[in-house]
């Protein structure tokens, strides 16, 4: 079975480099054979990555120890379940899981693109492959996760403890997909800079759509990410600012700006060269990501996949960004504005501005997670930038950020006059200040949490304005309340979908403000029988139960939870030991309401029968799972594509050969 | 006087109403925020703002290991004690160097890890302030605005003739 995972791989690798070539030939030749040969050998390249892949499970799953990248991640002991997903554990497998997702992926992405754009897609294919074999060459080449041992040893050395836990299943191949996806807007804007056709605006749609479709990834991925911290790393938290953190949030900052830009590009036919630039930099980030996690300069408590080949991802980030610059240069004629910016108090600027941000956070978490290298090198001092520093800079950015969120839906187009200005702004600003009144009553004081909660009321009330007076009226044109909003949603997916996202990430900025403003935490020594409370939580320590597995010991204590005068019932929080790692995995007991979480995690049982545990309450993280379906839900809903729309504008005819001299008088009319 | 009376349309009295009573409903389920002695909450952020030298970019306040639960009790401790914030980051700071502070120093070389995200700033507003500028200027002519320029559309239809403009979809959008 390996074996034959290992001839997939050389034939995959083979293809993958006969499709580049094929593929750019095809494009540049015009060889409508060449090209479809690249393409169905691209599509085969599919099969054989799963074969492959399907050896490597077939020998986690059997405990083949003779595969040298099974006997280092997994062992007799690990639960038989993580056996199925074990394989992208570690650096090789990983590799092997990118390149296997990016494959399908690319193939699904060239199958429309072929249809929609038949002169860019040859390059993009091109693109797609050169991607493929750089995957491919590290995993054959450097990293072979098929690799056979000379001695079969009996036991494995097993999985890192901390990737025990349901997450495993979910958010790293979420995480993975999403830093890959990135190549696909990447190899379609590059595909059609290389057809000379960057300046035509027919790329956008496809650039947007698989855009958006990495946005998404990328975005659950990071929310599942932040679910897993919070449930098992066990500290109360979600984010820690962390160098692999920020390696995955970069291109994320990059592919929004990106997703909302295009929107200018597609109607006004602006920022041509610009959103050439952002999907640039976000395939940069991207491959950025995969290097610092993959053995990078930067300590972080998370590289799992860490190993000595981060040099490799670095060096070719470089030529990739040099490259992409080379072609963006070469192609500069052709991507000339049509539209301009008129006012500082329209969409396009505030799109513009928006951009801006998102890209300034980027570049300040760089900053931030490099700023150690560079300290170490000009001054040998050594210095940490952490979540303190980030807290502080990032914090007012993103704030600024949502402010803009809450505004620039409601501006219009080109430019807007003082009039709709008052009148588009005046509710979403007095909610706002209203809600600054009441979290003030609350007894909420810290000035940026105030500041925080305003914003998000001005962006929430934006964005109920803009589906009231749609709903409103449509209502009066006679459809029934429900019925019109649902046609309002569907009139404009885009931008009403767009919305539905913004809801989400005001949860998501709600749920952030309040849990970390407000968090509130006590160390306590505990005696089974003692009771300690912490805000209206009474919690008392009935007592701890150990139990031996193969690969662990489980100490499970067991608490007894009220909340005023409220039984809330037991809560069970856990610390687990594997010795053969010297590493303690502990989860914390949630109970979760909208309100606030109630977080128990112990953190040392003694011998003399006396534990320390963390008691937390977090208040509103539920807020931020919630967003996460809303989210993707808006997203769906904004990626539904609607019927092509066929030169409605000036009410002609359909475009074809036949009508075309009569198409001709109607727009060049008086010029003619 | 005019913008008051377009702005309080019927559908803003109803959409005020609504979004009050949500407000409302919300307030009263709502609560104070839990607060701690400013004691634990000074403990805390000094935590949070020392890291653990074993266990990298963790926190001592993140972090399980038994250093960090001992740096803990000396944070504590050094706070009974009656020490200011800043002597107790400095006691660390003699005996692990700076890097164990979670936050470059605002002095040396550390200040420009600080400098650097506002200069970024202004010139991201700098950059929206000319990009308006220079476009502002930018004659009309010069750019073709919504519609295709004359000669353009000559071009377009005699690409359509090709069969080219069929193929791919139209040039420009908004023909």
């Amino acid at each position: 079975m390996v074996e034959i995972g290992q001839i997939s791989l050389v034939a995959a690798f083979i293809l993958a480099v006969y499709v580049t070539v094929v593929g750019f030939a095809g494009g540049v030749l015009n060889g409508r054979d060449l090209v479809a040969s690249a393409r169905w050998g691209f599509y085969s390249v599919v099969p054989l990555l799963l074969i492959a892949t399907t050896a490597l499970i077939y020998a986690f799953v059997n405990n083949d120890f003779s595969v040298a990248y099974v006997a280092e991640n997994s062992n007799l002991a690990m639960p038989r379940i993580y056996a199925w997903v074990a394989f992208y554990s570690g650096n090789a497998g990983s590799l092997l899981y990118i390149a296997v997702a990016f494959s399908i992926m690319a193939s699904i992405c060239l199958k429309v693109i072929t249809k929609k754009l038949p002169y860019t897609a040859p390059y993009a294919l091109g693109v797609m492959s050169m991607v493929l074999i750089f995957f491919l060459a590290v995993i054959l080449f450097l990293a072979n996760p098929l690799e056979k041992l000379p001695v079969t040893p009996a036991d494995g050395q097993g999985i890192n403890p901390l990737l025990i836990h349901f997450g495993m299943f979910i958010h790293p191949p979420f995480q993975m997909l999403g830093l890959i996806s990135v190549a696909l807007p990447y190899s379609v804007a590059v595909g059609a800079l290389l057809a000379g056709r960057g300046g035509r605006d027919e790329w956008v749609d496809q650039g947007r759509l698989w855009g958006m479709v990495s946005w998404l990834i990328l975005t659950v991925g990071l929310l599942l990410g932040s679910w897993w911290a919070y449930t098992i790393l066990g500290w109360g938290g979600y984010w820690a600012w962390d160098p692999v953190e920020n390696s995955a949030l970069m291109p994320w900052l990059a592919m929004t700006a990106f997703v909302h830009s295009i929107m200018v590009q597609k109607r006004r036919g602006m920022f041509r060269m610009w959103n050439m630039v952002l999907v640039i930099t976000s395939f940069t980030m991207a491959q950025l990501g995969m290097f610092i996690n993959r053995g990078g300069p930067v300590p972080s408590v998370h590289s799992f996949a860490e190993s000595t080949m981060g040099w490799i991802f670095l060096a070719v980030m470089g030529l990739t960004l040099f490259v992409s610059l080379v072609i963006f240069v070469i192609r500069y004629d052709t991507l000339k504005s049509r539209g301009r910016l008129e006012s500082l108090i329209s969409r396009e600027a505030a799109f513009l501005t928006q951009n801006l941000l998102f890209l300034l956070i980027a570049f300040v978490t760089l900053w931030g997670t490099v700023f150690p290298i560079f300290s170490e090198a000009f001054d040998e001092t050594t210095m940490t930038v952490g979540q303190p520093f980030f807290n502080k800079v990032n914090g007012p950015l993103i704030l600024l950020l949502i402010s803009l969120m809450g505004v620039a839906p409601l501006l219009p187009w080109r430019r807007a006059t003082r009039r709709a200005l008052v009148r588009m702004l005046m509710l979403p600003v007095v909610l706002g200040l209203g809600i600054a009144a009441a979290v003030l009553l609350l007894g909420i004081t810290r000035p940026w949490a105030v500041a925080s909660f305003a914003i998000c009321g001005v962006a929430v009330s934006g964005v109920l304005q803009e589906w009231g007076r749609g709903t409103l009226s449509r209502h009066r044109r006679g459809e029934w309340w429900p019925r019109a909003f649902l046609n309002l949603l569907n009139a404009n997916r885009p931008r009403y979908g767009g919305y539905i996202v913004h809801l989400a990430i005001i949860m998501l900025g709600v749920g952030i403000t309040a849990s970390s403003f407000y968090s509130v935490q006590r160390d306590v020594v505990m005696k089974p029988g003692d009771t300690e409370t912490l805000g209206k939580y009474t919690f008392t320590y009935v007592g701890v139960n150990e139990e031996s597995f193969a690969d662990r010991l489980e100490e499970t204590a067991e608490f007894e939870v009220w909340s005023g005068d409220k039984y809330l019932g037991y809560m069970y929080p856990y610390r687990a030991f594997y010795p053969e790692f010297r590493i303690a995995a502990t989860r914390g007991a949630i109970n979760s309401s909208p309100m606030e979480d109630f977080y128990l995690v112990p953190s040392e049982f003694n011998e003399n029968g006396q534990a320390v545990f963390r008691a937390l309450i977090n208040p509103m993280v539920w807020w931020m799972w919630a967003s996460c379906p809303i989210l993707v839900f808006g997203t769906l809903v904004a990626l539904i594509p609607r019927r092509r729309a066929k030169n409605i504008q000036l009410g002609l005819t359909p475009l074809t050969l036949s009508n075309v001299d009569q198409n001709r008088s109607t727009i060049l009319g008086t010029e003619d | 006087m005019s913008i008051v009376k377009v702005a309080v349309t019927r559908s803003y009295v109803l959409a005020i109403l609504v979004i009050s009573l949500v407000l409302i409903q919300l307030l009263v389920s709502c609560k104070a925020p839990t607060e701690i002695s400013e004691l634990d909450s000074r403990t805390n952020s000094l935590n949070k703002s020392i890291m653990c030298p074993v266990c990298p970019g963790e926190s001592i306040d993140q972090s399980q290991n038994e250093l960090a639960a001992h740096m803990r009790r000396i944070v504590r401790e050094q706070i009974d004690g009656g020490e200011t914030d800043s002597e107790i980051r400095e006691y660390f700071v003699d005996r692990y160097g700076p890097v164990v502070l979670l936050e470059p120093p605002t002095s040396g070389i550390g200040l420009i890890a600080w400098i650097v995200p506002p200069v970024g700033l202004l010139i991201a507003i700098c950059s929206v302030a000319i990009a308006l500028i220079v476009m502002k200027r930018r004659k009309r002519e010069e750019v073709a605005d919504d519609t295709l320029s004359y000669s353009d559309r000559v071009r377009y239809f005699k690409l359509l003739e090709e069969g080219e403009g069929a193929e791919d979809g139209p040039p420009g959008r908004e023909i």
